[in-house]
């Protein structure tokens, strides 16, 4: 008999991690709200813990199930199966973005003699293989390579402030044009990237190995996340100052180049393109596989047989889509974040669990009434 | 609501997904709406017949 598939809670912090890493710590976050972009990160890290918990919600109230059998159990098979593919293609879109986007980002720094073409290939081989494996290889995984990147990026942090490069005067005046423009760059930009885009997670969440999903492993993985982040941002504006920071294609790369300890720490931007590759592969593959397994539960059709179908459409998607990587960035921020995330992240999930809420009372409404048993007089 | 050139400059695939999102949520809407009122009307009825 086939084992099923299991995933453990810290399994799923470390893939949640992963996850919402992609590309968020090397660009600089919430550059409009100029200095105050630190704020702009930790109020989103708020407001994405408020989205995370609807995920959450929605999710343990149907322990074994996944959004598609979620979907269909509330809207009916047909109903449910055009949400699913509406999510599909939200996951396979995000999916392409960031296959796109790595692929590019790593020519940039640091293959730029190489053919995208084959770095391209490299990534969605890897992505084929590891999706072939399934969820628990991805689960370990990622559970080996989580402590590494923390390191990394720690590290990375720790050397550019004993380099001395860090001026926190630039963080000042704090919040100096009220707080309108943080909250204006908060919602729904910086709130649905990165931690609503864990929606994906309601593909695997069902295969956690506790009958419900513990809240505090997910909460913790978007609090890690929000303070690395909150971390890099005030890095990136200490050292770059403000406009430069806004106008850097990859910020924390530039950052690294300008640790220099005695001349003997020097060149380190290796480490960062190595945290460019693993958060890269996994946001792209998480995303990729989420399209993948909509599709399979959603039509019933062979899981290895989609794998290689959609990942031919995402190499051929991907080439005749996003010419460049500054097309990628205008459809990235200027569509995705400010338009398109929160429909798939906040509202159609919040509108699913209501919809959960509203069928409970209804079946609460017709059960038929059992009497009160008669109180026994005393004589 | 997004404007129309931005729609048009995005593909269509990011078009297709953000009306649809938006046409999914409208009939999730109304599907809600539908079921508050079913569960109202119920909670009504159940109150009715204990008074009498």
């Amino acid at each position: 008999m086939q084992k099923p598939i299991q995933l453990s809670n810290y399994q799923l912090l470390c893939l949640l991690f992963m996850h919402s890493l992609g590309s968020s710590t090397i660009f600089a976050l919430g550059m409009r709200a100029k200095q105050d972009a630190w704020l702009v990160v930790l109020s989103g890290l708020l407001l994405g813990l408020a989205i995370l918990s609807i995920h959450i919600a929605l999710q343990n109230q149907y322990p074994q199930r996944n959004l598609v059998q979620i979907s269909q159990q509330l809207l009916g098979k047909v109903g449910g199966n055009i949400v699913s593919l509406l999510f599909a293609g939200y996951f396979f879109w995000v999916s392409t973005l960031n296959f796109s986007e790595f692929a590019e980002l790593i020519a940039l720094a640091a293959l730029a003699e190489t053919p995208i073409w084959a770095i391209q290939g490299i990534f969605i081989l890897l992505i084929i293989y590891l999706t072939w494996k399934g969820i628990e290889v991805i689960g370990r995984m990622s559970e080996l390579l989580m402590p590494f990147i923390i390191l990394f990026l720690l590290l990375v942090y720790l050397l550019i402030v004993i380099s001395g490069r860090v001026d926190l005067k630039e963080l000042q005046p704090v919040l100096a044009y009220g707080i309108l423009p943080v909250i204006k760059e908060t919602y729904p930009r910086y709130t649905t990237f990165p931690y609503g885009e864990d929606v994906v997670f309601l593909m695997y969440y069902c295969y956690v190995n506790t009958s419900l999903i513990k809240r505090r492993y997910v909460y913790s993985a978007a609090v890690i996340i929000g303070l690395l982040l909150t971390l890099s941002t005030v890095i990136i504006i200490g050292t770059f100052s403000v406009p430069l920071a806004a106008s850097s294609t990859i910020p924390l790369l530039g950052v690294t180049k300008m640790i220099n300890i005695g001349n003997i720490i020097t060149n380190i931007d290796a480490i960062v393109v190595i945290i460019f590759f693993v958060g890269g592969l996994f946001k792209a593959m998480l995303f990729f596989y989420g399209a993948v397994l909509t599709i399979q539960t959603a039509f019933n059709l062979k899981r290895e047989m989609l794998i290689l179908t959609l990942a031919v459409v995402l190499v051929v998607f991907n080439l005749i889509y996003i010419p460049n990587f500054v097309f990628h960035r205008f459809i990235g921020i200027a569509f995705g974040n400010s338009y398109l995330h929160e429909i798939y992240t906040i509202y159609i999930p919040l509108l699913l669990l209501l919809l959960t809420w509203l069928q409970q009372v209804k079946k609460q409404l017709t059960a038929p009434q059992t009497r009160e048993p008669a109180k026994k007089v005393a004589v | 609501m997004v404007p129309l050139e931005l729609l048009v400059k995005v593909g269509i695939l990011p078009s297709v997904l953000y009306i649809g999102g938006w046409l999914c949520i409208g009939v999730l809407a109304v599907y809600a709406l539908y079921r508050t009122a079913e569960c109202l009307l119920l909670r009504l009825r159940k109150e009715k017949r204990r008074f009498r």
